[in-house]
């Protein structure tokens, strides 16, 4: 049984980590944080779709069986990293049940 | 905001061709415009990625230029076996229908699997499974209304068992049957019913014969069964429960030998679609849309695993509902290839107003008549590779697709596309409905995926070699994985320097043969790739387009091959990967598969044997310790997929290895095949095999192999317009590798690494 979850306060330095540097090298421990937000059902995983090759790039999701379209979950990115930034803020809302607050926020 | 959508797709007779041929293009509309229009254009590239020299597109003439009206074509997927009308079964008053199957998605909704039906009449039989996954009977006899009878008793799934059907015309008694072959205490699945209808009713009108669907009135076949069948019969009277058994034997049985109508033996003719009949009424089928063969039987004792020497045991046929060989749309154009039209990488746009579709085109030099004054470069376009990936589900699969990549799946239209339109088919990466491997691919259907902007593991990636040859320009043809599994080294010869892509990772036999006689001819090979020579293919003898795949045995895989299904069906070959089946692509390639990773790439950091005079060439202008730390896509020329110099696994003992690839994350894994238990150290930090190694080294033959070993390297070459370490040294190798001076033969000395 996997005995991963997310502790929203012990885990906050993993948070951080993240938003710093959404893609590359990743502690051991975010490693972990990662697999388990991005092991969630396929029903309810977004992901990018390409609006513009290599430039723009709309958030969606798409139903677990095929033959459904798409929906579409958030704004147009003109930056991969700030998809990334926006899906782990969802996720950790979703299995922690808080908002994901740092230091920069509350400037 | 409205997401872009691509509703206009299309695919012609082929991938590759010759001047002077005819192509046919068929097209369909899968929105609701009216019109499209249709031009041609040599792709110098295939991606917009704006880091590098963005989508090249050169409109070129061509006579079918012009708008056509858009209209819908359907695809009727589902394997089945078809008769010709003249095996319809007359005068049929009672019967015998059975047949042992492996049924896998039992439960959903009605599956045929032997069906004599008159559509016109709505009259006839159909044993199958009902609903419920129960053995049934849809039986209309002349005159009276159709009615079910089922076991109602669910079979369970991939368990094989003898269903049977018959009709006694002379009591009007109906027996429906299910005899599993391993039974359960407590939840035992054998079964049988009885049950009275009309009887001495007169003979049926001349029935059509199918199996696995049944013929609706719109000429389709519909209620596809899925799983595996074996040993179908057919007989002309109702049959007892021992002659049912005796039937299911794997010759006629006396006592029913007058009255067998069919009597099929799938192990015939296993590399064909024929279907052999050994009844004296010789009904032999045909199979359409291509459903698995070289199955497993009912039988099957695991005492071979090669079904040539045990055909007996392989008397199973793995049909399933979503199978696709062949579209079959109607031609909205053609274009006869004028006869000196120049080689190289072309596509058909199709634009209608929302995302424009592409038919992608090799034209390679004219056929058999190779040689004489051609360029001194071929690109080897490697169709193989497009066909393996052919309608890649990418969208379907974000399940576990998001942990492997180590970053958000990024999605084009045609991946939507084909979420919302199952009917075009799978890639050799998927799984069919009922959850088994996709086996086989074919290009006459619409290959989505097959365009500007898609994965840069694949076209996308490739199309950076075309731009770097036209930036450079060096001229060069373009020749096909097709061209050299059926040309060999004939189409080779010519050449004095073979460019891959960034992912040539599936060959054939015959393929491989025609490279290494080119190596030993003095030929000069640039594989600019990773992951390459990986997968054994076969293509089918009879079906053009058509290729076969297992997941046999060991490898990075996306499905794993049942047991004793290893041996592919189109030729009798052992499937699986070169590198457990004696041809390890190290010894070819001074390189093989190590690890993939898909999160970001990195670089290659030089290293000694870069100074070695052999390699002057190579660095001519190159001074940097670092190579390649930049790249469309991925940030660098080392990532996705990457190979490692490794003398254990038969590197040449003289190759230098110029650069290794270093900083990769813990996402760039090692291949399973690298390790027979499982470990926590196979990651980029901690594992000293997950490395890109570039490599080079002379044949002997006047020869030379040079090798990067990593698919990122084709996407870091467009960036800085061309002027980079990567493209330099790339550019470099070909200026040598094209000059007609032989590489020197190296005097036998220690390995220097």
């Amino acid at each position: 049984m996997s005995q991963s979850r997310i502790d929203p306060v012990a885990d906050l330095p993993l948070a951080r980590e993240f938003m710093a540097n959404p893609l590359g090298h990743h502690s051991p421990n975010l490693q972990r944080l990662m697999r388990l937000m991005r092991g969630e059902p396929a029903r309810e995983k977004p992901c990018l779709l390409i609006v513009e090759p290599g430039r723009k790039w709309a958030l969606v999701r798409l139903p677990g069986t095929r033959g459904q379209p798409p929906v579409q979950l958030g704004p147009v990115y003109t930056n991969q990293l700030e998809a990334e930034r926006d899906v782990f803020r969802l996720r950790w809302k979703k299995l922690t049940g808080v908002e994901l607050v740092l230091e920069d926020d509350k400037q | 905001m409205k997401l872009p959508e691509l509703t206009i797709v299309g695919y012609s007779n082929g991938l590759s061709f010759a001047p002077g041929e005819t192509v046919r293009f068929m097209v369909s509309e899968e929105g609701t415009r009216p019109d499209y229009q249709a031009s041609l254009l040599r792709m110098h590239s295939f991606d917009d990625d704006p880091t590098a020299c963005g989508l090249i597109e050169e409109p070129v003439s061509a006579a079918f230029e012009g708008r056509y009206s858009a209209r819908h074509q359907d695809i009727e997927t589902g394997s089945h076996v078809t008769f010709d009308a003249d095996h319809a079964i007359a005068g049929l008053r009672a019967f015998t229908a059975q047949a042992y199957i492996w049924p896998t998605t039992p439960g959903r909704g009605w599956q045929t699997v032997i069906s004599c039906w008159d559509a016109a009449s709505g009259q006839g039989f159909a044993l199958g499974l009902d609903e419920n996954g129960a053995a049934a009977l849809r039986l209309a006899l002349p005159g009276q209304s159709e009615v079910v009878i089922s076991t109602g008793l669910a079979l369970r799934e991939r368990e094989w068992v003898l269903i049977h059907a018959s009709y006694d015309d002379v009591t009007g008694e109906v027996v429906v049957g299910q005899l599993p072959r391993l039974r359960f205490p407590l939840v035992d699945t054998q079964a049988v019913v009885r049950h009275l209808v009309a009887k001495e009713v007169p003979a049926w009108p001349p029935l059509p014969l199918a199996i696995t669907a049944r013929q609706s009135r719109m000429q389709r076949f519909d209620e596809h069964f899925n799983g595996k069948i074996d040993r179908p019969r057919l007989c002309s009277r109702a049959l007892s429960h021992p002659a049912v058994k005796a039937l299911a034997g794997a010759t006629i049985p006396d006592e029913v030998a007058a009255s067998v109508l069919g009597f099929w033996d799938f192990a015939r003719d296993m590399t064909s679609v024929r279907v052999i009949d050994l009844s004296p009424w010789a009904r032999h089928g045909c199979l359409v849309n291509l459903p698995t063969r070289g199955m497993t039987g009912f039988n099957w004792t695991g005492d071979e695993q090669d079904w040539r020497r045990a055909p007996e045991q392989y008397g199973a046929i793995h049909f399933h509902d979503d199978d696709l060989y062949d579209a079959k749309w109607e031609a909205d154009f053609t274009w006869d290839i004028p006869p000196q039209f120049p080689s190289g990488c072309y596509a058909v746009k199709l634009e209608d107003g929302n995302v424009p579709g592409y038919i992608v085109l090799f034209i390679r030099p004219p056929r058999h008549a190779v040689g004489g004054n051609r360029p001194r470069i071929a690109f080897l376009a490697p169709t193989a590779h497009y066909l393996a990936y052919a309608n890649y589900r990418l969208a379907d699969r974000p399940g576990v697709s998001e942990a492997f990549r180590g970053r958000l799946w990024q999605l084009g239209p045609e991946d939507l596309l084909m979420h919302q339109r199952p009917a075009f088919g799978s890639s050799t990466y998927d799984m069919h409905s009922d959850g088994s491997g996709v086996c086989y691919t074919s290009y006459l259907r619409p290959i989505l995926n097959l365009r500007p902007n898609t994965r840069l593991a694949s076209l996308a990636g490739d199309g950076y070699v075309l731009a770097l040859l036209r930036h450079a320009d060096l001229p060069y043809d373009v020749i096909t994985d097709e061209d050299l599994h059926e040309d060999g080294l004939s189409l080779l010869a010519p050449y004095s320097c073979v460019i891959t892509g960034g992912h040539p990772e599936y060959w054939s036999l015959a393929m491989l043969h025609g490279m290494e006689g080119y190596l030993q001819r003095g030929g000069r090979l640039m594989y600019l790739g990773g992951n390459g020579f990986y997968w054994r293919i076969a293509f089918h003898r009879e079906l053009k387009g058509a290729m076969e795949v297992r997941r046999s045995e060991d490898g990075t895989r996306p499905w794993a091959a049942e047991p004793g299904e290893y041996y592919m069906s189109f030729t009798g070959e052992y499937g699986g990967i070169w590198r457990r089946i004696g041809h390890v692509p190290n010894r070819m390639l001074g390189v093989g598969f190590t690890a993939q990773g898909m999160d970001v790439a990195t670089y290659y950091r030089r290293q000694p044997a870069a100074s070695d005079p052999r390699a002057a060439f190579i660095f001519a202008g190159v001074q940097d310790e670092i190579i390649g730390d930049f790249g469309a896509g991925f940030y660098g020329a080392a990532g996705q997929e990457i190979d490692r110099f490794d003398l254990s696994l038969g590197s040449p003992p003289h190759a230098l290895v110029l650069a290794s690839s270093e900083n990769h994350t813990d996402n760039m894994l090692l291949a399973n095949e690298e390790f027979c238990s499982t470990h926590l150290a196979v990651g980029g930090t901690e594992s000293p095999l997950v490395r890109a190694d570039m490599v080079f080294f002379e044949t002997g033959h006047g020869g030379a192999v040079f090798s990067t070993g990593s698919i990122s390297w084709v996407a870091a070459l467009a960036c800085e317009g061309f002027d980079n370490n990567v493209a330099k040294i790339t550019i470099n190798v070909i200026r040598r590798f094209i000059d007609p001076a032989e590489f020197p033969r190296i005097d036998d000395k220690p390995d220097q690494h």
